[in-house]
């Protein structure tokens, strides 16, 4: 009984401080710099940040996909039920991509191949990880299309005969054909026109609950994060600033990066009112400034964020936060939250 | 179905080319199977014990234009066709007259010959020689464009009996049996020939000591024996002949023994071929002159002290090392000793810039003067430079024009140049072959004559030797001729080339012929 | 698709007509007149008219060409002027020879680059990588004819393992095809490498990896075939050039193809001749393209519904 408790809630994936570098010849760009992450079975994680905040580096890292060159996982530990995925050899590797846990990626323009046909991308992972014969993974293949809502009968046609939403849907496909533990998906409907997007998100979900298929969804679309997510990771300059659930983050918001995120989204009820967009850019990564990486932009900032990096103040069991603001300096915030 | 269609239309065409890609290759491969054993055998070098080479096979660097010798007149196609045919007469290498298919020659009068023909002569397909072979032919050649200008002066063959003839000529004609002796002038079987017609260059049938066998265009044709020769069982058992256009493929062709004998050896590799102890050139005096030739009917040239001077200004020898590695032997006059003619003592015109200089000034150019020269082909190129800095050292300033062979020879026969480097084989080695086409002013242009020379008295002299018919008077008329044109100073000549031959070294039965008229069927080892 | 090669067939015709058109006046433009050429220097003045006329050389240019095609639609190539023999029997004897050698040299080609471009492409950065490109430069570099001649030197005369021209057997096939071989591997390595950067980059190609798709399985299933179109394109104009460029190794390696033909006919003015060459390497040429055309359908699916 403990034990079967115990598995339902042991995380599925867990990162422990990873750090990713991009090594090119005149800088190091700092692209992950210790990143905590946990996924529990069956839920959800959102992973919410800018352009340029990490998110896709620590995703490919789980399936170890990082180019090297340029691309180093300096530090940091991988587990997957308990085992360090940086242990393994690419054989074993190979084995578990595509199988335990699977990827779908941002652009389904370019993500399918184009010379070969959509049945034969969607069986060639059944047939390496299920150990079907060619015709037999083909028709596994044909009832994965009917699942996300594709006719069998297009199993033969090449991608390119195929609209934006419905190749991401033959992308989807082809991630849970084998049924995996852990699916990651990056910003998979930011491609796709906004009644599309409805459809794919909606299909995602269905999937997950027949299944029970962990996942990390990441996004910088709030809007998404509602509605599919249990909880949220906000990463800024490839760290976690501030973690939840849907409450601690949409209600109890604590960090000024993920305040900003929510006054700069228009709103619907005053149009006339100005956005507040949060000022600056994203920071170079390969020149961060020193001390809390938002400081630049932060309207709280003092001076001591530009001297000492935050570590992370756990402000409830769900909800934790890395702002010198919460660790009992001079750093004042007044109010939390959406500014009416 | 239309897919399927155009699959099958795109595999056909691939395997259609991969098809006569594939099996084209095989049809050569059986009749080449014994030359391919053959070679093997010899690359190793050692003769002790090995059965001896029956199939000689010699390298030239251009392939046959036919093998009818009434068809063409170039000396790839004469290399072939001199082993397939016979002549009524020929030159041996001692350039005397000897009879081929006729036995003996006399003069009936100034205009007619009678010759006695050899008896018991078969053609390669068996039949037999006779008299009305050597009408026929006669009158064939008559008719080809290359080859008639040899025998158009004969008007009549008169067939008196099976192995008699007489040739009756409309004027007394001098090298009658020069142009007899000719490589184009070959007796050809009256029976094959109007039996194949047009197509009788495919069926080659002579009386010569080779018969044909094959002929791989572009590759290569290859002899056999006559056992019935005439003169006796050739040595030679197979005879092919090999088209290597690169001349140093054809010297390493040579090194490697999968050829026994080469001609036209490039001037580089003549050394290389000396110093090899398993090979041997072979070198002997030709009956070719090269010259500079300048232009009688243009400025300056037309004037005899420019031309005078020229010839003072030229360093012969410094021409011969540079163009052909020293090979070669000065030439003070028009025709070389070997040719009937040949006067060694014309005025002669030593390397002597001083008074080159001088002459220029009493001709009105005391500073010297611009002009062009023109050259083709990587010899003469050489020669032309080491002539321009002659020049050059006695005021004369002489752009060289490098051109392609055949624009040179319509340009030069247009008479469009001041100065070009030509030459001239004396196939017949007579001073009339040499002579008339060269300065007689009837030849005027593409015949023979770019200097444009015109003398009135050389004109009769060349004349008289044409229609002299008495040996021994004939060579005076050339000599006088000689004379006048070396004092009248109408061309440079340069030197007189040497004939060569590489071969390997324990090959037997090599002789060389000045005029380059090598018979290949008493090789063996 | 049908349609299409239909339509591509056809086109051959005016490619021929276009091509013999040109060539006809760029050659009667040139100095040089082939019966003086053909006669030799020993020819009078009345023997070069009458082959002139004999062969209608004096007539206008015009004319001689209309009346060279009445005679090509009927298929007949005419007769070469210097050697009177007809001119597609002579075509039909060395051009084999000449597509034999260029099959022969263009698959060495396509077996030392392929992979070398693959090699190349998926080990960039590496000293392996470094030494194939400076390999493929030198080979592009270095002139074929002295390529050809130093193969010779060490392989003929110095080891002895092939004979040193000629054209009998397959021994004789292997140094021409390793000359002209190479030099288009050098290009064709080139551009495998090229293409294969550009594939390896793409989106898809990670997909599959996120597959758990084994790395060598990657390169050779997905990759390659999206590289393959530029690689075809390149494999296409190199037969095209090693076609029309034969003439220097026939000539090293004595070898009686058609390039050989081709040049001795252009330096006689043997018109006829000259043209039934170059009429025959378009029209080859044409189908070679249209064969790659072709392929370009069956590689990429997006290309054969444009045919459609």
């Amino acid at each position: 009984m403990e034990s079967a408790i115990k598995e339902k809630y042991m995380s599925t994936v867990e990162i422990e401080n990873l750090v990713v570098e991009f090594k090119t010849d005149d800088d190091i760009v700092k692209a992950v710099n210790g990143v905590n992450l946990k996924v529990e079975r069956g839920k959800t994680l959102g992973l919410v940040g800018e352009t340029g905040a990490g998110k896709t580096t620590t995703a490919l890292s789980i399936l170890r996909l990082i180019p090297n060159p340029p691309g180093i996982i300096k530090e940091g530990k991988i587990t997957l039920d308990g085992h360090n995925l940086f242990d393994y050899t690419e054989d074993e590797m190979d084995k578990i991509r595509g199988n335990k846990v699977s990827m779908i990626f941002q652009d389904p323009m370019t993500s399918l191949n184009p010379v070969i046909t959509v049945g034969e991308q969607i069986a060639e992972g059944i047939q390496i990880h299920q150990n079907l014969n060619k015709s037999e993974a083909m028709k596994k293949a044909e009832e994965m299309l009917e699942l996300v809502g594709i006719q069998k009968e297009r199993a033969t046609e090449y991608p390119h005969q195929f609209s934006g939403g419905m190749k991401q849907r033959v992308v989807i496909a082809i991630a849970l054909s084998c049924n995996p533990q852990l699916l990651i998906a990056d910003e998979p409907t930011t491609a796709l026109d906004v009644t599309i997007q409805a459809q794919v998100l909606e299909l995602m979900k269905n999937l997950r609950e027949k299944y029970n298929t962990s996942m990390i969804m990441i996004t910088h679309d709030l809007g998404i994060v509602a509605e599919v997510c249990d909880e949220v990771s906000i990463m800024y300059a490839g760290k976690i600033v501030e973690h939840g659930n849907l409450e601690d983050i949409f209600e109890n918001t604590k960090h000024p990066y993920t305040e900003g995120l929510f006054n700069s989204l228009p709103n619907i009820e005053d149009r006339k009112s100005m956005l507040k967009p949060i000022k600056g850019l994203m920071p170079d990564p390969t020149n961060l400034p020193k001390g809390c990486a938002f400081h630049p932009r932060c309207i709280y900032a003092k001076e001591i964020c530009s001297k000492r990096e935050p570590v992370v103040t756990q402000l409830s069991d769900t909800h934790y936060v890395c702002c010198l603001a919460y660790e009992n300096t001079e750093v004042k915030i007044n109010g939390g939250g959406l500014i009416e | 179905m239309k897919k399927l269609i155009s699959l099958l239309i795109v595999t056909m065409l691939l395997i259609s080319m991969f098809v006569t890609g594939c099996s084209s290759g095989d049809t050569n491969a059986p009749a080449n199977n014994a030359n391919e054993s053959n070679s093997e055998e010899k690359s190793d070098g050692n003769n002790e014990g090995k059965p001896k080479k029956t199939e000689i096979v010699f390298a030239q660097k251009a392939d046959i234009v036919s093998l009818d010798p009434h068809a063409t007149n170039d000396s790839p196609s004469a290399n072939l066709t001199r082993q397939i045919y016979s002549s009524l007469v020929r030159t041996n290498v001692n350039m005397e007259y000897e009879g081929d298919l006729a036995e003996s020659w006399k003069a009936l009068s100034p205009t007619e010959w009678e010759f006695k023909l050899r008896q018991g002569v078969k053609w390669h397909d068996g039949s037999d020689f006779k008299a009305s072979d050597v009408k026929f032919s006669i009158e064939r050649q008559k008719q080809g464009p290359q080859v008639k200008h040899l025998v158009n002066m004969i008007t009549e063959v008169k067939v008196i009996d099976d192995y008699t003839v007489v040739l009756v000529t409309d004027e007394p004609c001098g090298p009658l049996l020069a142009n007899l002796a000719h490589s184009a002038s070959r007796i050809v079987p009256e029976k094959a020939c109007t039996e194949y017609g047009d197509k009788f260059a495919e069926h080659p049938t002579g009386t010569g000591p080779m018969k044909f066998v094959e002929w791989i265009p572009g590759d290569r044709v290859v002899l056999e024996r006559n056992e019935d020769y005439f003169e006796g069982l050739p040595a030679t058992e197979r005879l092919v002949m090999r088209v290597i256009p690169e001349g140093t493929s054809r010297t390493i062709a040579l090194e490697t023994g999968e050829v026994d004998l080469i001609l036209d050896v490039e001037p580089i590799d003549k050394v290389k071929i000396e110093n090899n102890p398993d090979l041997k050139l072979y070198e002997e005096m030709s009956n070719r002159t090269e010259w500079l030739s300048l232009n009688n009917k243009k400025a300056p040239f037309d004037n005899k002290l420019v031309r005078q001077a020229i010839n003072y200004a030229i360093d012969k020898e410094s021409v011969i090392e540079v163009a052909t590695d020293g090979r070669g032997m000065v030439a003070n006059t028009v025709i070389g000793p070997t040719v009937l003619g040949y006067n060694p003592n014309v005025k002669a015109y030593e390397y002597n810039p001083e008074k080159a200089k001088q002459l220029l000034a009493e001709a009105g150019f005391p500073d010297g003067f611009s002009t062009t020269l023109w050259s083709s082909g990587d010899v003469r190129n050489r020669a032309a430079e080491v002539i321009q800095s002659n020049l050059a050292e006695v005021g004369i300033t002489a752009e060289i024009e490098l051109m392609e062979w055949g624009a040179y020879l319509d340009k030069t026969s247009a008479g469009e140049h001041d100065m070009h480097l030509l030459g001239w084989s004396n196939l017949t080695a007579d001073g009339d072959g040499g002579m008339y086409p060269n300065f007689h002013s009837s030849s005027q242009g593409a015949s023979g004559n770019r200097s444009f020379f015109e003398n009135a008295e050389v004109d009769k002299l060349l004349e008289q030797g044409r229609v002299e018919t008495d040996f021994s008077k004939r060579p005076k008329y050339y000599q006088d001729a000689q004379d006048i044109i070396m004092e009248e100073a109408a061309m440079v000549p340069l030197y007189f080339q040497p004939t060569e031959v590489g071969a390997r070294a324990d090959l037997q039965g090599v002789e060389l012929h000045p005029g380059s008229l090598h018979r290949f069927h008493m090789l063996h080892y | 698709m049908f349609k299409y090669i239909l339509k591509r067939f056809l086109m051959v015709i005016p490619v021929i007509i276009g091509v013999s058109f040109l060539v006809y006046f760029i050659i009667s433009l040139t100095p040089g007149d082939p019966v003086k050429m053909m006669l030799g220097e020993e020819a009078s003045e009345e023997s070069i008219q009458e082959v002139r006329d004999e062969l209608g050389l004096d007539k206008p240019i015009i004319v001689q060409y209309f009346k060279y095609i009445s005679k090509l639609v009927r298929g007949d190539l005419g007769v070469s002027y210097r050697s009177k023999r007809p001119v597609l029997g002579e075509i039909v004897a060395r051009f084999p020879i000449t597509l034999k050698l260029t099959f022969w040299s263009m698959l060495v080609a396509i077996i030392i680059a392929v992979p070398l471009g693959i090699i190349s492409a998926t080990k960039q950065y590496t000293l392996t990588d470094s030494i194939c490109s400076v390999a493929a430069l030198i080979g592009a570099a270095v002139p074929n004819f002295w390529y050809g001649l130093m193969l010779i030197i060490w392989f003929s005369l110095g080891l002895g393992w092939f004979p040193s021209g000629g054209y009998e057997g397959i021994k004789s096939m292997v140094l021409p095809s390793i000359t002209l071989g190479t030099t288009a591997a050098a290009i064709i390595t080139r551009m495998t490498r090229s293409s294969m950067l550009e594939v390896v980059r793409q989106d898809y190609i990670r997909t599959a990896k996120a597959k758990g798709v084994n790395k060598k399985v990657v390169i050779r299933k997905h990759a390659l075939r999206n590289a393959l179109i530029p690689i075809v394109t390149v494999v296409g104009l190199q037969f095209g050039h090693m076609l029309g460029g034969m003439v220097l190794t026939e000539t090293v390696f004595s070898i009686p193809g058609m390039g050989r033909l081709m040049v001795d006919s252009i330096k006689s003015k043997d018109t006829p001749m000259v043209l039934g060459c170059i009429i025959t390497l378009a029209t080859v040429f044409s189908l070679v393209n249209l064969c790659i055309d072709i392929l370009y359908a069956f590689i990429d699916p997006r290309i054969k519904s444009v045919y459609k």
